[in-house]
């Protein structure tokens, strides 16, 4: 998708130019929300203001509402039909590799240290277990239970000696997480 | 009312969506399959879909539950309960992109390099990956132990065949070569192979219709 965007909107529309693109891109990637819809109303805003935002966004919206409407009405048709469910059975194992492939590539971006390793895990584990209805654990409580825990080791790590930081590590950020998000659980 | 509940599940979706595309799955499937509105099998079938067609992967998918869901909530004709649907959930994904960008645009782009703004990015981007593997964990779970031309679920050993050839046919590991240099032949050949996904899918496809249609 990024080169689309670079061909329609610094080449020849002119709306934005080379560094200012690469800008965009970043921000819509680490900020929350679909990061086509992000880069749309970035856009939209910089040439036409808030309604230049809203047209663009709705406009990178509107083809995959009318692709996925025909699409469904296909499934409805064919979807019980013997060699469309062989297919998506076939399908499925191609998903879950493109899925597993997808978390690979994520986690290249990662920092890596101990302390993200310990989040990921908990986190992981947390993940689990509500995804096999093991304990019942709202996702978003879990990434919401991370970012508080990022803030807070942050101000921790701030203020210590390098000396000191360090060492606690281990055990600070083990509980941390968890009580974060247990807390939460019971709400 | 299900199509408030439908923009709201969704609104919760996209502000929580960071780092785009996949980074969704799990919510989506949290969201999607615990409140009834679709089984897991269909939700499967769907990220392929999504995958394969043009446009933004959330917003396919996002149009897709709308439209399923919003037949059946109480509105006459059920074509305008999909409508409802739809832009139910398309305008709650909307909505914090809408918000947070147009915030960073008129007030300040220094709002992203503020530290605690960083230091959250910093756990939430590991915590997204595990998502995902708890997501993965899940799809290899409903394909592995799946129904297969019979109403038990069984063990499907050739699903679990077929996604690992899937895995290395995508699989491109950047392992300094210098490193190990045993490994490096196996990995110059993993990374010669490009295979885009809708492929790969289609290939899926045709490799599901002739062995669990006619070997199986």
């Amino acid at each position: 998708m990024v080169g689309l965007i670079h061909k329609e909107m610094v080449e020849k529309k002119k709306w934005i130019d080379d560094e200012e693109m690469l800008d965009v891109i970043a921000i819509a990637e680490s900020t929350p929300g679909v990061i086509a819809l992000n880069t749309a109303t970035y856009v939209g805003a910089k040439v036409a203001g808030v309604l230049g935002a809203f047209v663009a966004s709705i406009a990178v919206m509107l083809p995959s509402i009318i692709i996925i409407s025909l699409i469904s009405l296909a499934i409805e048709e064919f979807g019980n039909n013997k060699y469309v469910k062989w297919a998506f059975l076939g399908i499925r194992s191609a998903v879950a590799a493109l899925i597993l492939n997808a978390a690979i590539k994520l986690s290249k971006n990662n920092e890596k240290s101990i302390v993200c390793y310990c989040v990921m895990g908990v986190a992981l584990v947390l993940a689990v277990l509500s995804t096999f209805e093991i304990i019942k654990l709202d996702m978003v409580f879990i990434i919401l239970g991370a970012a508080l825990f990022g803030i807070i080791w942050g101000i921790a790590t701030m203020k210590k000696p390098k000396k000191e930081a360090s060492q606690p590590d281990n055990s600070a950020n083990e509980d941390a997480p968890f009580t974060e998000t247990e807390n939460k659980e019971g709400e | 009312m299900v199509y408030l509940d439908l923009f709201l599940s969704f609104l919760k979706i996209g502000l929580f969506t960071i780092g785009g595309g996949y980074a969704m799955i799990p919510l989506i499937s949290d969201t999607a399959i615990g409140k009834g509105w679709i089984t897991e099998d269909l939700l499967i079938d769907f990220i392929a879909i999504a995958e394969s067609t043009p446009g933004p992967f959330a917003v396919n998918v996002g149009t897709f539950i709308g439209l399923t869901v919003g037949a059946n909530g109480g509105i006459n004709p059920p074509a305008l309960g999909q409508a409802v649907g739809i832009i139910c959930t398309v305008s709650g994904l909307l909505l914090p992109s809408l918000v947070i960008m147009l915030a960073i645009f008129f007030l300040s782009k220094k709002m992203l390099s503020n530290r605690h703004v960083q230091n959250a990015f910093r756990m939430i981007r590991p915590t997204v990956t595990a998502l995902i593997v708890a997501a993965f964990l899940s799809v290899i779970y409903a394909t592995v132990v799946t129904k297969v031309n019979s109403d038990e679920a069984t063990f499907n050993w050739f699903g679990l065949l077929w996604f690992a050839i899937c895995f290395f046919l995508t699989f491109k590991p950047k392992v300094n070569n210098d490193k190990f240099p045993k490994l490096a032949p196996t990995m110059n050949v993993l990374n010669k192979i490009k295979l885009h996904p809708i492929l790969l899918i289609i290939l899926s496809a045709g490799v599901g219709i002739l062995f669990y249609g006619f070997i199986l």
